[in-house]
């Protein structure tokens, strides 16, 4: 329980220093520390899962009133009024949280906003027990009898916003933090990595309503009294400051925001009416010049003075935490597996059966048929337009199939009665890759293969937090198979650098590693050639056809390429799509001769994609 | 984490020196903070206030201060909500080492806020809160200043009823207001005992600007008298749409309203209204002690609105603190909490400038006098009526 | 009744109005601008301290919207240049920072008091409406600019060739480019023009609830759930949106008290967000995902 006892420690060190602190003061950092728990959970839902939220106000104020409405009412103890007013808060999150299942951006913005309008109007309506519109006087806290002072409401709010940090940027480094920061860089992606995007954003919005309807409660104790205004939109504009200005995506950032916001206020008494107007100002500013906050200033401070010296201590505290690949260690990851291959070898792999798909009003896939034997490399060749990607996207379910089945190993996983979520394809062994790299930014180049791995780890919300043995041991695995996954795709460039400084063809090794972390059994590869020059991609494809041989358990692969001549010399079967349908499936040589294809756009196509004269002549030659 | 415990600890030294030097016989000046409501709903009483205490701090510090101590005034914005009061109230006396505490503000802020004060044993003033639950529970330290406690307004407003010989009462109360809501319990209360009949109880909200519905209501119920317990914005907005609708029925307003806003923001829809009113002289009046007061209030502000202020809490304000400065006076210049509550229960039908000793103030407070289980500021109610826009007074 | 049903008309024009102001905005920069209400604030203001100093109707208007025009072009710089680059994120909340600067920046200068204001064109005039019952003549004046503003609008865009450059941009702004259409003057128009109609909401608002800090933050929310009735994309489903949620809100107050309007524009905001993203006039299905 080292996370747990870390945040303990800190929690107690904070503390201790409020209490050393006079009345005022203490006062002051015991507010800070509320909108510091608040700031946290902000983060989280717009920072590292990049939902838009403008609720936070409300769910602090249900934390608020609640609290003392529970007090008030019942015969509940503190002690249990608190826990169970979080746990309200958290439900109440929850189910804002689905409406961001069908809405994101503004929309999602805009909906929020309506809940804390919804909100202000039950607690300035709501009659006498929310305080008639004026507001609740909270009773004074008491524990097993005795009543605590405002010195024990500001060292315990003061101790829970230091552990609370602890625990949080724990979570942010946990299986469920990757998982959100991809979601957040591209849904599609997250999904065929095999996670719940349903679960993510309801949980994401659970968590940080729950954390602020705990800093609610602390807030009610804390200055003695709670109005409908100060849980307005002006007060969540305040968090959304802090937030940004603090760094948004960074735990540090969190307590930067808040502590640097209110602390200045009060060294300039004279200025303290212009407090709002400065706020905004430093927001835009912020925005405009230094969007990754104090916190980016301060990292990019540290880098300047001491190179070197995050990346050392992020080192450390992964030793520290236990997940730091061990030498000598052989870690291995309980597979988690859905389906299985199929028993009679001829089964094949992957079988469109007259799979249609039509979106936009147009018919984009017409009565797709062929079929894909166990571990062979197919090539899915067609002109633009012709229905290849929209065939893969029908697969993993980004598009509906509106008639036709799509099989893999004998099972039918799209069409039918029966359609398997896309994040499920994940555990029966499918993975894909993009025709742009669709990598996290956030994320190392290691971890992004890593978070690849998510359908195969087990760690949830809380135990990602805590980091009991098990989670540390299966970290250390996916690291482990990660840093080979890696090295497997030939990727020589420093796995623990941030993605942004990584070339394009860095990007798609790492796209493939990840995508190959898992050990599918189908793997879509779509154009994964673009882009890179022809060296480097047959140097990719040369790499796949080794690692297909290496691994025990079949793996067969689908690709779709533009790049016929480079998909003939490499795939032993190849389909060939015109205008939506499978023109004729085959050995490159019975393609090359299928006369409709010759016709429609071998060689003319190479010619009109600029691959050269010279290079379009000697494919004419190849192809005769 | 280290500065800010020692910035504690240097404001915990700077502290105890300044504690240590008032000890002392010294001329340093005396910290009088002042809760205000300057933003929200009651910022027209909160920064009319704020005027009247500056104007007498002004006036007492030209003629030497007090017991040879000057007056210091900081200021902290309650915002018309109860955190806001809380938090105004800890500023004044943990971080600007407030003495006493004067404040305007709504009784919403009010309440909570003289809690702290009195956690904290410092004096504190409540200039223009009504509610009972100022003064409830007792504290020693907390006073009610020229605001009288609405449990006189609802007397009186069922002494008019009968006088008026009203059968048919309409009631309306913004009930975001702690003491507006305060006021209709304690009226219907005293009403039902009065054997009074109350056709229609309707509420609104401070922010509100639709008054359609509550209009409707009155229409329906057909009251021959109607009663509002609210601010200056929204019962103006009320009485226009009631106007427009053709109900010609007298209203009477609570003592928050007569103040210039009513008619500002009310035009012709407000004449005739008939308004409970604390205090000595009316505003308009250009004679006498108002009249002095109001032009020196001119000269000494003479970039501010002069439509809105100075209003009947600028008066309030303004006699409450030479209440305060009055008892200063009596316990010493190196007076504490205590003592100055000692002298504050001493005061006897005090009035600021017919004295011997703040005769250069403008005599238009009402007397005040304090005991030491009874701190109820005024008790004395007024009428007025609008009239050709201005607020005139009338002979219950 | 009559005097309910044309308050609610009344009310529902300025929500209209609003909503225009944010689908011109939103049709073709894609941003919607969360400081919209403090727009219509500085309108009213504007025009509060127009009539305190004497000037003419027809100067009152000129000055009222020569403000939005400015302020126009003011977010249009902060939104394309300062923040072209930025993710709807970063946009939404730098909006909600300009937000807080204007409110403040009033709430300084002129505290939370309120000032009354005369109807523009009507003074304070009252219109009998039978049964002994008046309503003030700036309601008309309010539903008549309201409609006539946004019909006179949506004729342009139909019509003139610049309205239709504007509707192309709306469409596509690749496409738009490659047909020669100066995209960066159709972006910097829609801004002028949808602050401009907030700045107008101003004037017309004030003479019916005072001039206050929050007049337009009050609103706000109105507005956008007007817009979301006219799916975001329609001048004419805006207003119409608008003119709708006003009725509503004045039936929902005769009914359930005044209270529940705001939580009655929740839950039609949610209905129309779930259930049809599109709103009540738009054409397309959009996924607002």
């Amino acid at each position: 329980m080292r996370v747990f006892a870390a945040a303990l420690g800190f929690g107690t060190i904070v503390a201790l220093g409020d209490a050393e602190l006079g009345a005022y003061h203490q006062f002051v950092i015991a507010r800070i520390a509320l909108l510091i728990l608040v700031t946290l959970g902000l983060n989280v839902l717009i920072g590292v899962t990049g939902l838009l939220s403008l609720a936070s106000a409300a769910f602090m104020g249900v934390g608020a009133f609640g609290v003392i409405i529970v007090l008030q009412k019942t015969s509940i103890p503190l002690i249990l009024a608190v826990p169970i007013v979080v746990l309200g808060t958290w439900c109440v999150g929850w189910a804002l949280g689905t409406t961001s299942l069908r809405l994101s951006g503004f929309y999602l913005a805009l909906v929020t906003l309506g809940f804390l309008v919804a909100f202000q109007t039950v607690v300035q309506h709501g009659g006498a027990t929310f305080g008639s519109g004026y507001g609740l006087l909270a009773p004074i806290p008491t524990i097993f009898g005795h009543s605590l002072s405002i010195e024990w409401v500001c060292i315990l709010s003061t101790f829970f916003a230091g552990f609370c940090t602890v625990l949080v940027w724990s979570l942010v480094n946990s299986r469920l933090g990757r998982a959100w920061r991809t979601m957040k860089a591209n849904p599609v992606a997250a999904e065929l990595a095999g996670m719940n995007i349903t679960r993510l954003k309801t949980s994401a919005f659970a968590f940080s309503a729950a954390i602020a309807g705990f800093a609610g409660t602390g807030y009610a104790f804390l200055q003695q009294a709670v109005s409908p205004q100060a849980f307005d939109i002006n007060e969540t504009i305040d968090h959304l400051v802090y937030a940004v200005v603090g760094g948004l995506g960074s735990t540090l950032g969190s307590v930067l925001g808040p502590l640097v916001l209110e602390e200045l206020p009060e060294y300039m008494r004279s200025l303290q009416q212009y407090r709002q107007l400065f706020f905004g100002l430093a927001l835009i500013l912020i925005l405009v010049l230094a969007p990754r906050g104090l916190a980016g200033l301060v990292h990019d401070a540290i880098d300047r003075v001491a190179p070197g010296l995050s990346r050392r201590t992020q080192a450390t505290v992964s030793r520290l935490l236990g997940t730091a690949p061990r030498a000598g260690e052989q870690p291995a990851l309980k597979a988690r597996r859905r389906g299985a291959a199929a028993t009679d070898p001829e089964t094949p792999a992957l079988e469109y059966r007259d799979v249609t798909v039509r979106y936009g009003g147009l018919t984009a896939v017409r009565e797709l048929s062929f079929a894909v034997r166990r571990g062979q490399i197919h090539g899915l060749i067609g002109p633009n337009g012709a229905g290849k990607t929209t065939a893969i996207n029908a697969l993993c379910g980004l598009v509906s199939v509106a008639s036709g089945e799509i099989v893999q190993d004998g099972e039918v996983i799209r069409g039918g009665r029966r359609s398997v979520a896309s994040w499920r394809l994940a555990q029966h062994g499918v993975a894909r890759t993009f025709q742009t790299p669709l990598v996290v930014p956030e994320l190392s180049a290691l971890e992004n293969v890593v978070a690849g791995l998510h359908s195969q780890l087990r760690s949830g919300l809380i135990t990602g937090t805590l980091k009991p043995r098990f989670v540390r041991r299966e970290e250390r695995a996916a690291r482990s198979l990660a840093a080979q996954a890696l090295e497997r795709v030939g990727f020589d460039s420093d796995s623990a650098a941030p993605v942004g400084s990584l070339g394009f063809g860095e990007l798609r090794q790492l796209e493939i590693a990840r995508a190959i972390v898992t050990r599918p059994r189908l793997l879509l590869l779509d154009e994964p050639t673009s882009g890179l020059e022809l060296e480097a991609a047959v140097a990719m494809l040369e790499q796949l056809r080794s690692l297909q041989a290496e691994l025990e358990e079949a793996l067969t692969v689908l690709i779709v390429e533009h790049n016929v001549p480079l998909l003939f010399s490499h795939c032993e079967t190849v389909t060939a799509m015109i205008d939506g349908h499978a023109v004729i499936t085959g050995t490159p040589d019975e393609v090359r001769a299928e006369p409709e294809v010759r016709s429609s756009y071998l060689g003319d196509q190479l010619i009109a994609e600029g691959v050269g004269r010279k290079a379009g002549e000697e494919m004419h030659a190849y192809a005769e | 984490m280290r500065y800010v415990t020692a910035l504690g600890a240097a404001i915990a030294i700077l502290a105890a020196s300044v504690a240590a030097g008032a000890n002392a016989a010294s001329s340093s000046p005396i910290t009088i903070g002042c809760q205000c409501d300057l933003t929200g709903a009651a910022a027209f009483a909160g920064i009319a206030g704020q005027y009247g205490i500056q104007m007498a701090i002004s006036q007492i510090n030209a003629h030497g201060g007090v017991d040879g101590r000057k007056l210091k005034l900081v200021t902290e914005d309650s915002a018309t909500t109860p955190d806001g009061g809380t938090l105004a109230a800890r500023k004044l006396i943990q971080q600007d080492h407030a003495q006493a505490i004067i404040s305007v503000a709504s009784s919403g802020a009010s309440i909570p806020a003289a809690q702290v004060a009195s956690q904290l044993k410092t004096v504190y003033i409540a200039s223009a809160a009504g509610d009972p639950r100022v003064l409830y529970p007792f504290s020693k330290y907390v006073y009610r200043g020229d605001s009288v406690n609405i449990a006189a307004s609802a007397a009186m407003m069922v002494k008019l009823a009968k006088q008026r010989n009203a059968k048919a009462i309409a009631v309306m109360t913004d009930t975001s207001l702690a003491y507006a809501v305060t006021e209709k319990s304690l009226f219907l209360k005293d009403a039902s005992k009065a054997g009074l009949n109350i056709v229609t109880a309707k509420t609104w909200s401070s922010t509100d600007t639709d008054f359609t519905s509550q209009v409707q209501a009155v229409k329906s119920a057909k009251p021959d008298w109607i009663i509002i317990m609210a601010y200056p914005p929204a019962t103006a907005k009320f009485m226009i749409q009631l106007r427009n609708a053709g109900v010609t029925t007298p209203v009477l307003g609570d003592q928050s309203l007569p103040v210039p806003d009513l008619i500002s923001l009310g035009g012709s829809a407000v004449n005739g209204m008939e308004l409970l009113y604390i205090g000595s002289q009316v505003l308009s009046d250009k004679t006498g002690a108002m009249g002095k007061f109001v032009a020196f209030f001119n000269k000494m502000f003479p970039n501010v609105d002069h439509t809105a202020y100075p209003n009947s809490e600028t008066v309030w304000a303004y006699a409450d603190t030479f209440v305060l400065a009055d008892a200063i006076r009596r316990a010493g210049a190196n007076f504490t909490s205590d003592s100055l509550v000692t002298a504050l229960d001493k005061t006897r039908g005090f009035v600021a400038g017919k004295g011997k000793v703040f005769y250069y103030a403008f005599p238009v407070g009402l007397p005040r006098t304090y005991n030491p289980n009874d701190h109820e500021g005024t008790r004395v109610l007024g009428l007025l009526e609008v009239k050709g826009g201005q607020l005139v007074p009338v002979t219950p | 009744m009559v005097a309910i049903n044309v308050g609610g008309l009344a009310i529902g024009a300025i929500y209209g109005l609003m909503a225009v102001g944010v689908v011109l905005v939103f049709r073709t920069t894609a941003r919607v601008n969360f400081a919209h209400g403090e727009v219509l604030t500085f309108g009213g203001y504007a025009y509060w301290l127009a009539t305190k100093n004497g000037t003419s109707q027809a100067l009152e208007l000129a000055l009222v919207l020569a403000l939005g025009i400015v302020i126009g072009v003011g977010f249009f710089v902060i939104t394309h240049y300062l923040l072209g680059r930025s993710d709807e994120l970063t946009v939404v909340i730098g909006t909600l920072g300009v937000s807080v600067v204007m409110l403040n920046a009033v709430q300084l200068h002129y505290t939370d008091l309120g000032h009354r204001v005369p109807g523009w064109l009507t003074g304070y005039s009252t219109v009998p409406i039978g049964g002994g019952e008046v309503v003030p003549s700036n309601t008309f004046v309010i539903l008549g600019v309201g409609i006539v503003s946004t019909l006179a609008l949506h004729a342009w865009f139909q019509l003139t060739r610049r309205g239709q450059a504007v509707r192309a941009v709306a469409e596509s702004r690749e496409d738009a480019a490659l047909s020669g259409i100066p995209v960066r003057r159709v972006l910097l128009f829609s801004w002028v023009a949808g602050c401009a109609f907030a700045t107008l909401s101003g004037l017309l608002l004030a003479p019916a609830v005072d001039v206050y800090p929050s007049m337009g933050g009050d609103i706000l929310f109105k507005g956008f759930v007007a817009a979301a009735l006219g799916g975001f994309e329609s001048i004419i489903g805006a207003m119409v949106g608008g003119l709708l949620l006003g009725l509503i809100e004045v039936h929902s107050n005769q009914l359930f008290g005044a209270e529940m309007k705001d939580l009655i524009s929740f839950l039609i905001l949610l209905a129309v967000l779930l259930v049809r993203p599109q709103g009540l006039f738009g054409r397309t299905q959009l996924r607002r995902v």
